[in-house]
């Protein structure tokens, strides 16, 4: 009987979009906890998407598998027995089975799909997502994450092979990229035989205050101020200091810290 | 899609709602004893009646089979019944030309109601006969077997109060009786009413007949079709294993035949309450008449001041 066999398919439909709209839910949840986890481990996002993409579709089909008609049976007691009967008997043509098929359609345009969602589950669910959320935020405002020693096995190395010297320290004074030029090239800064040239231009030391003349002596006249005044910008004294004085700079510091 | 089906069974749950009406016109109350009777007419299959002397069980059956428009006949079971007195016998006939031949003269079971009342007053041998009528729904005299009308349903009665000079049923004929149909004293109210019915006039009510044989047969091959689900199916087969399993309370458990029983009087018990399908409500409450007279209890459980109505309770309880 074709509309016994479309009414299943419906049903079928139906636990697939209950089951759809709970493993969408579970996965957003899962999705935010994974965040907040490469928030702390300070990992980028797209692993908590990716994991939380394979979630979505194994609780997908792990739903479909569990969501049965027990459970529309469950939800629904009126259509319970009828349902089951009918679920067994989906191929007989018997008179009174064809009465049963007649009298489930009509039973069933009182069963639907929101019966099956729990609202209490998804109160749980909806206040889950808000304190995640409300945690994400906070993690990322105050920029906390676990440093990445806790995860290096040389740092409890460390601490083992020297007991009660070695203080336990997670916390590691890191720079950036362009904290390096505080020190120069590591290689030049090397301590070594190497013989390090240094070619400092004098030119901006050199001065001869001989030819300094003195400021010659100029009035004003009233009404001759000029009408536009604008400071010209220049290169900061330090953009135009050479390459080598940077190296001298970085040389010198390393010297300090050795010494 | 027109639920052509649906509707003839709305039908039926009339007709059955009809003739329970017209019963009671003459019947006052015993719903559920009528109900069953109803039950085991749909299934084809024989009622044992349990019921004290007066409660008008002859009536009912009277009145169902004019309703039914069957042939009624009754036995009132004695020591001294013979076979020949109820399947019927050869008497010696004389024609007009003096010629004499023998001529089969039916019994009382070339019926289709049969009531056969205190039938563990009969001798064994006459319980044999009726045996072979109810299970084979056929007849044996001499060398000839005569086939019985259809639709052909026994209903025997027991008095459970007088047992002297009586031949209890042994357990093989019992389980040949699909019921064992418990019929209580009316209550007051009820009683009341039957005084006040009985005591005026002399004749009981007339009542118009509701179904033809042909229909009746048609209705039983659709109890027989009343679809069953396979968890239903499990649940039947598992308390009567249960009360083969369960030594404590039980000493002599159900056969397979009350698993059969007890599926068919669901459907059927479905079907005269007007639904398409069976549901657990009516394996529960169907398996009373059909276990409780296919259960031997134990000492313990006798002693106990159990009856088999409360061990088939506590074996549903435990499904």
């Amino acid at each position: 009987m074709s509309e016994i066999k479309r009414l299943f398919r419906e049903l079928h439909y139906e636990v697939f979009k209950i089951s759809f709209l709970h493993a969408v839910a579970d996965s957003v949840i899962f999705f935010m906890v994974a965040l907040n986890g490469t928030t702390l481990l300070n990992l980028k996002y797209y692993f908590a998407l990716g994991a939380s993409f394979v979630f979505l579709f194994a609780d997908i089909t792990y739903r479909m598998k569990k969501t049965t008609f027990r459970q529309i049976e469950e939800k629904n007691p009126q259509i319970r027995d009828i349902l089951r009967t009918a679920r067994d008997c989906e191929d007989e043509t018997d008179f009174m089975v064809l009465a049963m098929f007649e009298e489930l359609i009509q039973k069933m345009k009182s069963v639907s799909a929101g019966s099956l969602i729990d609202p209490r589950n998804l109160l749980v669910k909806t206040v889950v997502l808000c304190m995640l959320s409300f945690s994400i935020i906070l993690l990322a405002s105050n920029n906390i994450h676990v440093p990445k020693s806790v995860f290096d096995p040389g740092t409890y190395y460390k601490w083992f092979s020297n007991p009660g010297k070695e203080r336990l320290d997670f916390y590691t004074v890191e720079f950036n990229e362009s904290d390096d030029l505080l020190y120069g090239d590591p290689n030049l800064a090397d301590l070594g035989n190497k013989t390090l040239e240094l070619h400092i231009n004098p030119s901006i030391n050199e001065m001869n205050f001989d030819t300094v003349k003195e400021p010659e002596e100029k009035e004003f006249e009233r009404g001759t101020f000029p009408g536009e005044i604008a400071a010209v910008s220049d290169a900061s004294s330090e953009e135009k200091l050479p390459k080598e004085s940077k190296i001298a700079i970085a040389y010198n510091l390393k010297l300090k810290e050795v010494s | 899609m027109p639920a052509v089906h649906l509707q003839q069974v709305h039908n039926i749950k009339n007709m059955f709602t009809n003739l329970r009406t017209e019963i009671g016109k003459v019947i006052v109350g015993q719903d559920e004893v009528v109900n069953q009777i109803l039950v085991a007419i749909m299934c084809d299959a024989n009622a044992l009646l349990e019921s004290y002397p007066g409660l008008g069980k002859t009536l009912m059956i009277k009145t169902l089979s004019e309703i039914m428009d069957l042939k009624f006949a009754r036995i009132q079971s004695t020591p001294d019944l013979m076979p020949s007195d109820i399947t019927g016998t050869y008497i010696l006939e004389e024609k007009k030309g003096g010629e004499k031949q023998f001529r089969f003269q039916q019994g009382p079971l070339f019926a289709n109601i049969v009531l056969t009342d205190e039938i563990n007053r009969a001798t064994p041998k006459t319980q044999s006969a009726l045996l072979e009528a109810m299970q084979e729904k056929q007849v044996t005299v001499g060398n000839t077997t005569f086939k019985l009308d259809l639709p052909f349903f026994v209903l025997a009665t027991q008095n459970p109060i007088d047992q002297e000079g009586t031949y209890p049923l042994p357990e093989a004929q019992t389980d040949r009786f699909l019921l064992k149909i418990k019929v209580d004293y009316p209550s007051e109210k009820d009683e009341l009413e039957i005084v006040d019915k009985y005591a005026t006039h002399t004749a009981p009510p007339k009542v118009k007949k509701f179904m033809s044989k042909d229909s009746l047969l048609n209705l039983q091959k659709y109890a027989r079709q009343v679809p069953i689900s396979e968890d239903l199916r499990k649940k039947v087969v598992s308390l009567v294993n249960k009360t083969r399993s369960d030594k404590d309370l039980i000493e002599y458990g159900a056969s397979p035949r009350a698993s059969i029983g007890l599926v068919l009087a669901s459907k059927a018990h479905a079907l005269v309450n007007g639904r398409t399908y069976v549901s657990m409500d009516d394996v529960k409450k169907m398996s009373y008449p059909v276990l409780r007279h296919r259960i031997i209890l134990s000492f313990k459980a006798e002693r106990e001041g159990r009856t088999t109505d409360d061990v088939i309770t506590q074996l549903l309880q435990k499904l």
